[in-house]
């Protein structure tokens, strides 16, 4: 109506003649809004960081653990190892009918404080993020030997490498230089692009490559697998007699390694006695004197898995697991599998399935969900910072509230002239309700403008030093109604000096106060 | 402009009838018998300060309201009006100058003037009727009041002399055919040349518009200028006391 397109106009030249105190009113809500919008931007970006982290996974699976502790260590790469699966029971999860692909991992060595991880080419092909946004390569392609090497896109910035580049592996995560297997080389023949996951600062080989190489060092699984216990050491020992650590392994014929896995008291390594299961060998001792394992590692390259031979180190030890010797170098025991299904609505089946394996005891864990209780434990942090945000907010209200109600005495007159004029109290009301408003819309515009401009010269920065994807934080239906609260409780706060005026005006009359 | 109404000259623009009114109910500040303002004539009501002048303007202007009596505008009793009704009689026939700070400082010269079209459809349409357009209207009676057309574009209103405030608060009353001016004390601040010509000027242009004047002053020499004059001592039957606020 003119009438109230009339209030408007008459609101926006009485807060323009006011621009001084206008000015910081608006300017204490943008800065309010801008912390408020930029903390909801972070929180949002950090959750769909991490919620993108694995898609197009049905199930994770892998020895039995907490969901929990399955996802942070398999996807995440964080934290203690968990169980291990054996690799008859990747089969058997792999040949399940529902099964469309399983892609092994084994974790568990390092190279420069980077996550190692032994997996299959398939991995390249099914492994998604982001919503199924697929891994792609920024040179190179995916391993064919069994020495070749992928590195994420964080591993090739922050070390300087390029394909064809060798690297040497260490056992066991705390990487010590001395313990990589200098021997045997992995070269890098493909880079992969950055994704904002952990799979850019993961270091991939192939499984046969690190079974290769553990077998020849008979100490290095052991070291990681110490605490994955049974699991994944095991596996690997038995058969390949990974146990490459040279540590001790002086002595060691790997033969003498007879570890049992279960000695793996890492505390223990003492490698006094290097005849060590090992186990012990944890990963800190790897005083790779060893080295002098040569030889037997150099047979891997040929895979000969002479490693088998190896068998000597007696598996035995292997929790009972007891593995096998599978052919080559088919590792005894992986980390964890990633299985896609060949539908989706079978995802329940199959993970009771697992769940229910006869086998081993095993876990399945529904990527998605686990990643929303994963995230759920934060929930309380991003509440506190949602709170605290809204709170800022409705401090830089209250500050145009205060502005709007100091004005109002020496409004009086203006009141008074409006109501002489026909204006009816409400209508003055309106007019305060309509510079809270105007207010309130300016400052927000501001505050938003804010956070998208410093986004936009940010986004370009953080995408390229981590791969995060600031685009989703642009203009979002959420942010609409971020903005129609903000007003909208710019509008509600308006009622307060409104509600002054209104007093004022009808108390007043059209008798001038001066 | 000539009266919209179709009362006849003769007919009141404004009548009070035993008006009582008290701002507590045992104190009757203000009694009225009978008062009246034919359309189209300028009324001079004397009354010092503490009188009960702004209390008669506040009631005739609706914002307040008799505890007994009635009131006609133009033969519409606004006592049994709501208090948005009462504001709409206000806004569509009433024009009111007040003694000083008559104008809002944030909007232009023009703008003051053509404040009451956006509160009155019918004050507005009859000032698109009187000029080419709105802004034109405005225009042409600020220069009737002696504002040039210099001092109405680029001067702010609190730049405008005292005097020339008042013109334009005249020229705002005036603006789309109200059928009564309220004058309270509109002079008290212009030094005796200024006044003379505020009143003359105020006095001319409402009969021009064909509007009635209720002007109420203290100062009983610009009696002469109006049809009649009356002070409200007289016209106040309660017994004298102190003053209104």
């Amino acid at each position: 109506m003119t009438r109230s397109s009339s209030l408007l106009s008459l609101a926006t030249k009485s807060l323009v003649s006011r621009r001084g105190t206008t000015a910081l009113a608006m300017l204490a809500i943008a800065l309010s809004v801008a912390l408020f919008l930029g903390v909801e931007k972070i929180r949002i970006g950090a959750r769909a960081g991490f919620e993108n982290t694995i898609s197009g996974t049905d199930l994770v699976v892998g020895g039995r653990t907490s969901p929990t502790n399955l996802m942070l260590y398999a996807v995440f790469r964080i934290g203690e190892p968990s169980n291990a699966m054996s690799w008859e029971s990747f089969q058997a999860v792999r040949d399940n009918p529902a099964v469309a692909w399983a892609v092994p991992i084994s974790l568990g060595d390092s190279h420069k404080n980077y996550r190692v991880m032994g997996t299959t080419p398939d991995y390249f092909k099914y492994y998604n993020y982001a919503r199924d946004t697929g891994l792609s390569f920024a040179a190179g392609g995916p391993f064919e030997g069994t020495y070749d090497a992928v590195v994420g896109a964080e591993v090739a910035r922050a070390l300087g490498y390029q394909t064809g580049r060798k690297i040497a592996i260490s056992h066991g995560l705390q990487s010590a230089d001395f313990a990589e297997h200098e021997d045997h080389p992995f070269t890098i023949v493909g880079i992969l692009k950055r994704t904002g996951t952990p799979v850019d600062r993961t270091v991939h080989v192939s499984l046969d490559g690190l079974e290769a190489m553990h077998a020849e060092d008979p100490m290095s699984m052991a070291s990681i697998r110490p605490q994955r216990r049974s699991g994944m050491l095991a596996s690997l020992e038995p058969e390949k007699d990974h146990d490459h650590d040279h540590h001790n392994h002086d002595d060691h014929g790997h033969g003498d390694h007879d570890h049992g896995e279960d000695e793996h008291d890492h505390d223990s390594h003492s490698h006094d006695a290097h005849d060590h299961g090992e186990d012990e060998h944890d990963h800190d001792g790897h005083s790779h004197d060893a080295h002098d394992h040569g030889e037997d590692e150099h047979d891997h390259d040929s895979h000969s898995h002479d490693a088998h031979d190896h068998g000597a180190h007696g598996h035995d030890g292997h929790d009972g697991h007891d593995h096998h010797d599978h052919a080559h170098l088919e590792p005894g025991f992986i980390t964890a599998a990633f299985v896609g299904l060949k539908s989706r609505t079978t995802v329940l089946t199959v993970q009771r399935d697992v769940n229910t394996f006869t086998g081993e005891p095993l876990t399945a864990v529904i990527p998605g969900v686990a990643l929303s209780q994963l995230w759920g434990a934060f929930s309380t942090a991003e509440t506190a910072l949602s709170t605290v945000g809204a709170f800022v907010v409705f401090t830089g209200l209250l500050a145009m509230v205060t502005a709007l109600l100091t004005s109002l005495n020496e409004r009086r007159r203006e009141m008074a002239v409006l109501r002489a004029v026909g204006a009816r109290p409400g209508h003055v009301s309106a007019l305060l309700v309509g510079e809270a408003v105007l207010i309130a819309v300016a400052g927000a515009v501001a505050g938003f403008l804010i956070v998208y401009a410093g986004l936009n010269i940010a986004a370009p920065l953080i995408e390229a030093r981590t791969g995060a994807s600031l685009s989703k934080l642009g203009p979002t239906l959420y942010d609409l109604k971020i903005f129609a609260a903000i007003v909208a409780a710019g509008f509600a706060l308006g009622l307060i000096p409104a509600w002054r005026a209104y007093a004022h005006s009808l108390a007043d009359g059209l008798n001038m106060k001066l | 402009m000539t009266n919209h109404d179709d009362s006849p000259e003769t007919s009141a623009c404004v009548r009070l009838s035993n008006i009582h009114f008290g701002w507590t109910t045992d104190r009757t500040l203000l009694e009225i018998d009978a008062f009246h303002i034919a359309a189209g004539r300028s009324v001079f009501l004397r009354g010092p300060s503490g009188s009960g002048k702004s209390t008669l303007l506040g009631l005739i202007a609706g914002v307040l309201t008799p505890s007994e009596g009635e009131i006609a505008i133009l033969d519409q009793d606004i006592t049994k009006l709501s208090a948005a009704d009462r504001d709409r009689v206000r806004a569509d026939h009433l024009g009111v100058v007040f003694q000083m700070f008559n104008l809002l400082p944030f909007l232009s010269v023009l703008d003051n003037v053509l404040l009451p079209c956006r509160f009155s459809d019918r004050r507005r349409k009859t000032a698109e009727a009187d000029g080419e357009s709105l802004a034109d209207t405005g225009r042409r009676l600020l220069a009737r009041l002696g504002l040039n057309e210099d001092d109405i574009v680029h001067r702010a209103v609190r730049d405008l002399s005292v005097g020339q405030q008042q013109r334009v608060a005249a020229a705002r009353a005036l603006i789309g055919g109200p059928s009564l001016i309220i004058a309270d004390e509109p002079t008290s601040a212009l030094d005796a040349d200024a006044k003379d010509a505020f009143l003359s000027l105020l006095l001319e242009e409402s009969e021009a518009a064909g509007a009635a004047v209720l002007f109420v002053s203290h100062d009983s020499g610009l009696a002469d200028h109006f049809d009649t004059a009356m002070d409200l001592r007289e016209l106040n039957s309660a017994p004298a006391q102190g003053g209104a606020q």
